[in-house]
């Protein structure tokens, strides 16, 4: 058996009287691709908000490497480990395709406070940077401003910056939404390259994507766990047919 | 602001080019060489006085774009700092007694930390509301202003003496005090451009760029903008000062709310988010302001229509259209 990486127990988050969210328990393992899924507001965003930091929990814990880490504010979960990406590329669109690497590699030294140096002082994150591009396929792009960057090598653009951190947990907000065909079985490689030997979680609305993807599936409906287990597992239950397709008739 | 951030721009990435001369780039080297040229000859042609007046708007403008060009958030309460850092300076001289350069230095600091409780208020806002906070604010001070017994209510604080700077320099002489405020001036350029491309620098352009993203990569953006902050109002605060000690009087016009609005014309006619739009801006609407003196009222007018001609037609500012057609950043 290997590690826990994040551990999740009884989550909840409750907006008014309606809970989003309601007592989901997650135990994700060390290196493991592992994805939320589930029907339209079945809580899969909410609940990664949650982990992320981005939301407070109403309830529950939820700890990283067994250091808790619910009600944290989003950035020093960050500083933390657990590093996410968003849904709508969310990219520095005036800074070119480098500098945003490069902000993002900043990160990791502690040069934020330092305003009598030049930036200079940064062109030693170049080549790393670099590395970073060229492993996501924008090598190419490095000088091009982000925002000029056509979708889907903002997401990629946008996977990079989140390596960059180097993060013990990466989590992905559905990386392919929104994408045309070729661009999602780009993105998926991608995302198939980076995740070895790193510990992933997604929300995906893709099935396929999750299938090719992800080790081990949790899928979730009116904001609990339904079913977990591989895809093929999940697949097959009754319960997640049902969540998706709703009661047979008869 | 999000439009204009939005807007795509033919101009090219800031290079990776790593000439550096006082920290400028070749093209922003180039214009600071040219401003220290005029500098140094427009008082042979130009009333030293009224450069001078140019010279404090100019830190103030820099202080300003830092806060709205570079972190992104808009103030509409400037003139608190402003006005508190004028008050303070006159204050310190007349009444402690302090000699100038500590006069100075007091504004500055006083107005730093109205700008660390201001700013402690006001982020927690964004957009719209940050500025209104800002606003509801400066006014306040400019009622505390005009009833406070120290501010001299409508008279302000009179004959503010000039001293000598250190002792060593007699500022009482209009060309020592032009020489003694173009080197300070130059270097709060350096200073500014040092500070707006560094490190730090970089995370509030990241902060003005796209704030939760910032934060999602760990950075604690709020401290950031604080500190943003407190470096503009300080800054203001001692372009106030120093004008307190060119004219010699602190009054209600230096805290009133024309003079937060002149500092957005002044960054909005320059060019946002450059490093020499402050100078350009300033020049530009001082010299507008001195033009029309003798015509009263008509000058708001003027402003006016000049407000609305950059908004409408030229959103970058003269040192951004001046980009545009160089193709390379200043």
């Amino acid at each position: 058996m290997t590690d826990t990486v994040l551990e999740a127990r009884g989550i909840t988050r409750k907006f008014g009287s309606f809970k989003a969210v309601d007592g989901v328990d997650l135990a994700i393992a060390e290196g493991e691709v592992h994805a939320l899924i589930g029907p339209n507001g079945a809580g899969k965003t909410t609940c990664f908000n949650l982990l992320t930091g981005s939301l407070p929990v109403t309830s529950g814990e939820i700890r990283l490497r067994g250091e808790v880490i619910s009600g944290l504010p989003m950035n020093t979960i960050a500083r933390h480990g657990l590093v996410r990406s968003y849904q709508i590329s969310s990219i520095f669109s005036d800074f070119s395709a480098l500098n945003n690497v490069r902000f993002a590699l900043q990160q990791k030294r502690r040069t934020n406070f330092d305003f009598w140096r030049s930036e200079l002082c940064l062109d030693g994150l170049n080549a790393r940077a670099m590395e970073l591009l060229g492993e996501l396929g924008l090598a190419d792009a490095a000088d091009i401003r982000a925002g000029d960057l056509p979708y889907g090598r903002k997401r990629a653009l946008e996977i990079a910056m989140t390596l960059a951190l180097d993060p013990q947990v990466l989590l992905l907000d559905e990386p392919t939404s929104g994408m045309g065909r070729e661009d999602i079985g780009r993105v998926t490689a991608l995302i198939g390259k980076v995740a070895v030997g790193r510990t992933v979680v997604m929300v995906e609305h893709n099935l396929a994507v999750v299938k090719g993807l992800c080790h081990r599936v949790t899928v979730l409906a009116r904001g609990q766990v339904i079913a977990r287990g591989t895809y093929d597992e999940v697949a097959g239950d009754p319960r997640v047919v049902e969540a998706y397709l709703g009661k047979p008739h008869a | 602001m999000s439009s204009a951030a939005t807007e795509t721009r033919p101009l090219p990435m800031e290079g990776r080019d790593s000439f550096q001369f006082l920290g400028f780039t070749r093209a922003r080297a180039i214009f600071f060489l040219a401003f220290v040229v005029v500098v140094v000859v427009s008082p042979l042609a130009v009333y030293p006085i009224f450069l001078m007046k140019v010279y404090c708007f100019i830190i103030f403008a820099c202080a300003y774009n830092l806060l709205l060009g570079y972190t992104g958030l808009m103030s509409f309460g400037h003139a608190a700092f402003f006005g508190m850092g004028a008050y303070l300076c006159g204050y310190a001289a007349t009444q402690w007694g302090l000699p100038v350069g500590l006069a100075v230095l007091a504004g500055t600091a006083y107005a730093g930390l109205l700008g660390l409780v201001f700013g402690w208020i006001a982020i927690r806002r964004q957009g719209l509301y940050f500025g209104m906070i800002t606003l509801a604010l400066a006014q306040m001070v400019y009622f505390v202003a005009l009833k406070a017994p120290f501010t001299g209510g409508e008279d302000g604080i009179q004959s503010v003496p000039r001293g000598t700077l250190f002792g060593l320099v007699d500022l009482s002489s209009n060309m020592a005090l032009y020489w003694t405020l173009s080197v300070i001036l130059l270097a709060v350029l350096v200073f500014y451009n040092r500070i707006v491309h560094s490190p730090f620098g970089q995370v509030l352009r990241a902060i003005r760029n796209n704030p939760d993203r910032t934060k999602s990569l760990g950075v604690d953006v709020d401290r950031f903008k604080l500190l943003s902050f407190v470096i503009s109002a300080a800054l203001s605060g001692f372009a106030a000062s120093l004008k307190t000690v060119l004219f010699g009087i602190a009054t209600l016009t230096d805290v009133s709310l024309n003079i937060s609005t002149e500092v957005v014309l002044i960054n909005l006619v320059g060019g946002i988010g450059t490093i020499f739009g402050p100078v350009v801006g300033s020049y530009v609407i001082l010299m507008l302001e001195q033009f029309m003196a003798p015509y009263g009222p008509w000058v708001l007018l003027i402003q006016g229509i000049v407000f609305m001609l950059f908004v409408l037609i030229f959103r970058q500012g003269i040192v951004g259209e001046l980009q545009k057609r160089l193709k390379t950043h200043l």
